[in-house]
């Protein structure tokens, strides 16, 4: 059985591993390990170090991080026989309250956890602190457009194409060097919808 | 073997909502709001100051005391065993009410000692000439005395959240507070005083963000809404019995387990030890490090009595039942000629403090008492923030789902009276 996963709030102690996570879920060969590879698009960073302690630090801007004990490699035990258990970051993401609405972004799986469903419970949990912590009812993400597989994949758990493009921001080395020249953002969007139903304050019967 | 009173299953009736539920029938047993006062009935509104008790939480005690009293932990006979595994037992009614582990429940006399526990073991040892504490206007003196000692003895400082005028914590002016050298930030989930519900998830995470430590005081939540600690995002929570329809000189702190595993004992004695030589002792792990000497152990059989009790009503139906009463009492309220509100929070708990033009809050309050009427009228334990409403005190009437809207309605009709007698 697969250990549980642990969620917690991020600090700016986080913010290289944080790189160096989101990193190799995207670029480079290390991310083909996993499906969410952007490494036929682009090369160079997928996430600029000052843009990620402002969202550290600024309120209503989380960067969730999950984690699960997992026991190391036996040879890597103290002494023959004495198992520890290693809580290791298995996948983050940001969520903010972006004017109102919730926005989605810097989502990456260790690719050697992905398809687990580790990507699923961050999703959800991101979607819970927009809905339930800031009472924001929509959530919204870019993505860029090619991307048909990771559209998908959001489809399948409630989000739409919106037909709202944004376009790559060529030139700006923070977003990584692009490969290819048509490259361009959509926005998807999902309505988020109360989960705890009200107490009926009077009469228990339906109406 | 399990103790007999241990089978007696709260007498509360199965129910699925707040309009299936017979809230008469749960008030029927609350055997002292049948009593009279100066001749009249009853109208016990001061639940924010300690709640009414039902039946099934009397009798847990009183068996206890009755059938099964010995002290815990430390005598193999029958008795000591029966005693044991009622204690420890209620430590897991409360647990689970709270959605908690209940190896991180510390069950002591309340909110004030849990307070001063983390001031004294976590804050003290860790605090320095430089960090800051962070409190909110709005908090009650157990929530702010504790720090002020830490503050004075370890050359830290407070600083304090400013409100609304609605009485709501101006959350923009927090964050801004919320600077590298704060190490601790302590806030009333719910205000004694005003009865808001401060968006206690929301602050943790910023806190949390930050690797601000955070306190709550959940003494007015915890009795009156549905309180998941695991889902909140804070480091330490305290609570209190008596408000809870538990017995006085209850409650607990729940801690983070590798916080609560990092901090030495409060208090010396038995039960908290390991093992002692004079050479050293080697204390036990918590929550038994913090819980020296014999505990309050009918009492406590009493909470976790009164945590089943009030699952099997449903917290959820609770805060609906009581929310229909805030509402049926803040428009009453205001058909009063001069009689000023304080707290008007878009998530407000059952909690009314109000003054009337021209009056004192402790002549309205006795005057109240003659006509049956308990309020509490003062300060409210919350100088700093009536000095801020500019007032010198007020009456409060705090509501629980045992009330009835012809209780505020005799309230009202008694502030009439007494308004035109003092006026």
């Amino acid at each position: 059985m697969t250990a549980p996963l642990h969620f917690r709030t991020a600090t700016l102690a986080d913010r290289d591993a944080i790189i160096a996570l989101v990193t190799s879920a995207y670029r480079g060969e290390a991310s083909r390990a996993g499906w969410t590879t952007e490494a036929d698009l682009l090369d160079g960073p997928r996430v600029a170090p000052e843009v990620l302690e402002h969202d550290l630090t600024r309120p209503r801007s989380v960067v969730v991080i999950a984690e699960r004990d997992e026991v190391p490699d036996v040879a890597a035990a103290p002494e023959p026989g004495v198992l520890v258990t290693v809580r290791r970051m298995v996948a983050c993401a940001h969520v903010c309250d972006d004017d109102g609405a919730g926005y989605f972004g810097m989502f990456a799986v260790d690719p050697t956890r992905q398809g687990g469903g580790v990507g699923d419970a961050v999703l959800r949990e991101c979607e819970r602190i927009a809905r339930d912590e800031w009472r924001l009812t929509i959530m919204r993400m870019t993505v860029i457009d090619v991307r048909d597989e990771l559209i998908a994949w959001y489809e399948r758990r409630g989000y739409r194409r919106t037909g709202v493009f944004k376009p790559f921001p060529y030139g700006d080395a923070r977003f990584g060097h692009p490969k290819r020249d048509d490259l361009r953002f959509e926005v998807l969007e999902k309505a988020l919808i109360p989960q705890a139903a009200p107490v009926p304050l009077h009469g228990g019967a339906a109406p | 073997m399990t103790p007999a009173f241990a089978k007696a299953a709260p007498s509360a009736p199965q129910t699925t909502g707040v309009g299936a539920i017979d809230w008469a029938a749960i008030r029927a047993q609350f055997p002292l709001l049948t009593r009279t006062v100066h001749g009249k009935s009853l109208v016990y509104l001061d639940s924010a100051n300690t709640g009414q008790k039902p039946q099934a939480v009397i009798d847990a005690v009183n068996d206890f005391s009755a059938r099964h009293n010995a002290n815990v932990s430390r005598a193999v006979h029958a008795l000591g065993g029966e005693a044991t595994e009622a204690y420890e037992g209620a430590r897991t009614s409360l647990a689970r009410f709270l959605n908690v582990r209940r190896d991180e429940l510390v069950l002591c006399s309340g909110t004030t000692f849990a307070l001063n526990l983390v001031a004294y073991s976590w804050a003290l040892p860790r605090l320095k000439a430089g960090d800051a504490i962070v409190l909110t206007r709005m908090e009650h003196h157990a929530n702010i005395v504790p720090w002020q000692l830490v503050a004075e003895r370890t050359g830290a400082t407070i600083k304090v959240a400013e409100l609304t005028p609605e009485g709501e914590l101006d959350l923009d002016g927090l964050w801004t507070l919320l600077t590298p050298e704060v190490k601790l930030l302590a806030v009333a989930h719910v205000s004694n005083v005003l009865g808001t519900v401060n968006p206690i998830r929301e602050i943790c995470r910023e806190a949390a963000k930050r690797g601000i430590v955070t306190v709550v005081d959940g003494s007015q939540a915890v009795p009156h809404r549905p309180v998941d600690i695991a889902a909140l995002g804070c480091d330490f929570y305290a609570l209190t019995g008596h408000k809870m329809c538990g017995p006085t000189g209850t409650g607990g702190l729940w801690g983070r387990r590798e916080l609560l595993a990092q901090m030495p004992p409060f208090l010396g004695g038995g039960e908290m030890i390991k093992e002692v030589r004079f050479e050293g002792t080697v204390f036990n792990d918590p929550p038994m490090r913090f819980e020296a000497g014999t505990p309050n152990i009918a009492g406590h059989i009493g909470l976790g009595t009164a945590a089943e009790w009030l699952s099997s009503v449903g917290m959820a139906a609770i805060e609906a039942r009581e929310q229909q009463l805030l509402e049926h009492a803040m428009q009453a309220l205001q058909s009063v000629p001069g009689l000023r509100i304080f707290g008007t929070a878009r998530e407000k708990a059952a909690v009314i403090s109000f003054a009337i033009e021209g009056t004192h809050a402790h002549d309205l309050a006795t005057l109240l008492d003659l006509e049956g009427i308990a309020v509490r009228s003062g300060q409210h334990c919350a100088h700093p923030l009536l000095a801020w409403f500019g007032v010198s005190a007020t009456c409060r009437a705090s509501l629980a789902f045992y009330n009835t809207e012809a209780e505020i309605d005799a309230l009202v009709t008694a502030v009439n009276k007494v308004r035109t007698l003092l006026l």
